[in-house]
């Protein structure tokens, strides 16, 4: 995520995850969804540059 | 106009005979049905529960019984916490399809088993997913300060209801700053505890890794007798603390950086204010907070479309259009923008914790502004243009990340509009806000907005 992502790029993302998470998405709505993943990803190339984000142990962990 | 009785009042008047919790209920029920409906605060009322809960109290009054430390006192519950017989909407069409709650959520049975009487659950943004409670399904809460402003959200039916004097009590939840938000711009106090203090049982979750139960109160009093009742220690902790401020000199600085910018000047100089009232030490900075904040925005969409993805699936149709395309986009983030989302937390919490080393409490703004107007979909914001909604959690979102204490106080009016400021403790350091919230209040520096018309 060192570039930020075309816009075809996001939408082609969007359409293959959305299919994939069997989500359907109304042709009206599609411009709201792609505009707020757009910001998503905005948003997590930001945290992604900062060196907090490498830090080595994922929050979500597993004890069994 | 007299400011309305706070719950300490109320239970004290019931306790000693002088006022009945039948008379204290019917009351907030009366302006329920009036107000309450003016301003859209209420999902639902729940008047024949809350009668019966404060005969209950009276005739355990009568029989020399003791009535709990909330006696007769009337409060309400956002919509996303069970309660018996009542079904959980959480702001939404679909959830009404599902069965009745079987069991109070914990927040609940706890302020019931004190003798506290549920009048009403409250008007939210759809699955909590908002900062300005304008829900398409059941209409938007009106901010009691300017009816046709935003009450916040997303518990705004909660805030408004205290604002304008209908409970003294009302339980929230906050996610991103679901509580302070709101507080802020209704004029009364919010608490957001540390994560993990208060149960959660029953309350319907958004983005579990983040949602906190929140409360809102007119006095610190109030919210220091509640908490205590929550975490189930009946008066000792955090109430002591409010109740004898004073003791050790409490450190005070203001958050700087992230935290300096892209207010509104006066909201600023509304910190400022208190921070020389305060003695304050001068700007803290908290590095990273602004990538806390859109850290928080990732893990709250990718969370918040898992917790849905079947009806996200199924009736993508009947959610909330304000909320529908967030959550959609939100399954769609790719999981490794939320692991790193998560292990910055890790980063963020040790920055912080070295923060708090220097002072007890920061003190940061609640909101970038005052409430925005109905449909308001920008602001003007340092000359540049802002999404309103998204905008208002600003200054909150980097604090719940990381799961710190927060009080939202009222720190006067900026253009006639209340505005609030967050008192930030390090984690379990909930005696420390309320304390600090004690001091200040009997200091008269900030005042809650009276009984807003």
């Amino acid at each position: 995520m060192s570039e930020p992502p075309s816009a075809e790029l996001i939408d082609a993302h969007a359409r293959a995850a959305a299919r994939l998470a069997g989500l359907t998405i109304d042709d009206a709505w599609w411009p709201g969804v792609v505009g707020h993943l757009t910001i998503l990803l905005d948003q997590a190339r930001l945290v992604e540059r900062h060196p907090g984000a490498g830090e080595p142990s994922p929050a979500p962990s597993f004890r069994p | 106009m007299t400011t309305p009785a706070d719950a300490t009042e109320t239970a004290a008047g019931v306790r000693a005979g002088s006022l009945s919790a039948g008379a204290a209920v019917e009351r907030a029920l009366v302006l329920a049905r009036g107000r309450g409906v003016e301003l859209n605060c209420f999902s639902e009322l729940l008047e024949e529960p809350a009668r019966a809960g404060a005969a209950a109290v009276d005739a355990a009054i009568a029989a020399g019984r003791d009535p709990g430390p909330l006696a007769g006192v009337p409060f309400a519950a956002k919509d996303l916490f069970d309660v018996r017989g009542v079904v959980t909407r959480s702001g939404s069409r679909i959830d009404l399809d599902r069965p009745a709650a079987v069991r109070d959520a914990a927040a609940v049975e706890r302020l019931r088993a004190a003798g506290a009487a549920l009048v009403g659950t409250t008007v939210m943004d759809e699955y909590a997913y908002g900062f300005t409670s304008e829900n398409t399904h059941y209409g938007p809460v009106r901010n009691p300060h300017d009816p046709e402003r935003v009450a916040g959200g997303s518990s705004g039916g909660s805030a408004a209801a205290v604002a304008a004097g209908i409970v003294p009590l009302a339980l929230g939840s906050d996610t991103n700053g679901s509580v302070r938000v709101p507080a802020a711009l209704c004029g009364v106090l919010g608490l957001k505890p540390t994560y993990g203090l208060l149960s959660r049982r029953g309350m319907r979750l958004f983005s579990a890794s983040l949602d906190h139960v929140g409360l809102f109160a007119r006095s610190v009093r109030d919210l220091a007798l509640v908490l205590d009742l929550l975490r189930g220690d009946r008066g000792a902790g955090a109430a002591a603390a409010a109740q004898a401020p004073g003791g050790e000199p409490i450190r005070v600085g203001v958050a700087g950086g992230h935290f300096r910018h892209g207010a509104q000047p006066e909201v600023l100089e509304r910190v400022d204010a208190l921070a020389a009232r305060l003695g304050a030490t001068g700007e803290i900075e908290l590095p990273g907070a602004t990538e806390a904040r859109a850290a928080a925005m990732v893990i709250t969409a990718a969370e918040g479309a898992q917790l849905h993805l079947d009806d996200l699936r199924t009736r993508s149709g009947e959610f909330d259009p304000m909320t529908r395309d967030r959550f959609l986009a939100g399954a769609l983030v790719p999981a490794s923008a939320y692991l790193s989302a998560q292990r910055f937390r890790r980063w963020f919490r040790a920055e912080a914790a070295r923060a708090f080393e220097q002072v007890d409490v920061l003190l940061a703004p609640s909101t970038p502004f005052p409430a925005p107007r109905m449909g308001q979909r920008e602001a003007q914001v340092d000359g540049q243009t802002v999404r309103t909604q998204p905008y208002l959690g600003v200054f909150t979102q980097p604090l719940s990340f990381i799961g710190l204490p927060v009080l939202s106080i009222p720190a006067g009016l900026v253009d006639g509009l209340p505005v609030g400021v967050q008192l930030v403790a390090r984690p379990s350091a909930e005696h420390t806000l309320l304390e600090l919230g004690a001091l200040i209040e009997a200091g008269g520096h900030t005042a809650v907005a009276g009984q807003a018309r």
